[in-house]
């Protein structure tokens, strides 16, 4: 069933989750393929996204090893997620699901960051870049 | 910049972020590959370290070797080095 007041401005309806409750947003044209460890993934976006972070992943055994360039490519995947899940969110409205996301990508972010020897200061840099702002001026600086 | 970067902060939920944007951003990949074959050698280096940490944060994430995603990456990594 439609239900036309959902954040995305596209027919769409809630999913049902396996156990009953209900979940996220998925549109009508979408279906849900993937269930992964009674959880499911619908397959089209922007539902793909918003509301399902759930993974099939079974606990981290403690630690990933990425090379320098696939680190790299990471943080620019994830930039580019966060720019896309913040655009989608400021044209329908935030929602708690684009909170969640946009926080939890910028703070793997910052974590490569770390990882990569990034100061502090440069990894704010970093995040004003990407969210718009200029750059860092020095205090003092004309 | 070279070298490895070992990560043991990344908590869980940062591995799914990442894991689901390196997705996105690999598909994107792979359509420009298409797209745009005069810079098809930098999209598939891109491509191939995109696929590499997804294959290390499944493997992290405790996906079995025969998970068919982690084959998946896998295969698809095999072809490019190939």
């Amino acid at each position: 069933m439609s239900e036309r007041t959902n954040p995305f401005g596209v027919p769409a309806h809630r999913h049902t989750n396996p156990d009953g409750s209900e979940g996220g947003w998925v549109s009508d044209t979408a279906t849900v393929l993937a269930r992964i460890q009674g959880r499911t993934r619908p397959a089209a976006p922007p539902c793909r996204r918003v509301g399902h972070r759930a993974d099939g992943g079974v606990g981290m055994t403690g630690t990933v090893t990425l090379t320098t360039p696939q680190a790299c490519s990471a943080l620019y995947a994830l930039a580019d997620e966060e720019r896309r899940t913040r655009a989608t969110a400021e044209r329908y409205g935030w929602t708690a699901a684009h909170h969640r996301i946009t926080e939890g990508d910028a703070a793997a972010q910052v974590a490569i960051l770390r990882q990569l020897g990034r100061p502090g200061r440069q990894i704010c840099g970093f995040r004003r870049i990407q969210l718009g702002f200029g750059p860092l001026t020095p205090a003092g600086a004309a | 910049m070279t070298g490895t970067v070992h990560t043991p902060t990344f908590t869980s939920d940062q591995a799914i972020a990442t894991k689901h944007a390196l997705e996105a951003r690999a598909d994107a990949l792979e359509a420009h590959v298409v797209d745009l074959p005069w810079i098809a050698d930098i999209l598939t280096s891109d491509l191939r370290d995109n696929l590499g940490a997804q294959l290390a944060l499944l493997t992290a994430m405790g996906y079995p070797p025969e998970d068919h995603r982690r084959r998946k990456v896998a295969a698809r990594l095999a072809e490019l080095d190939g």
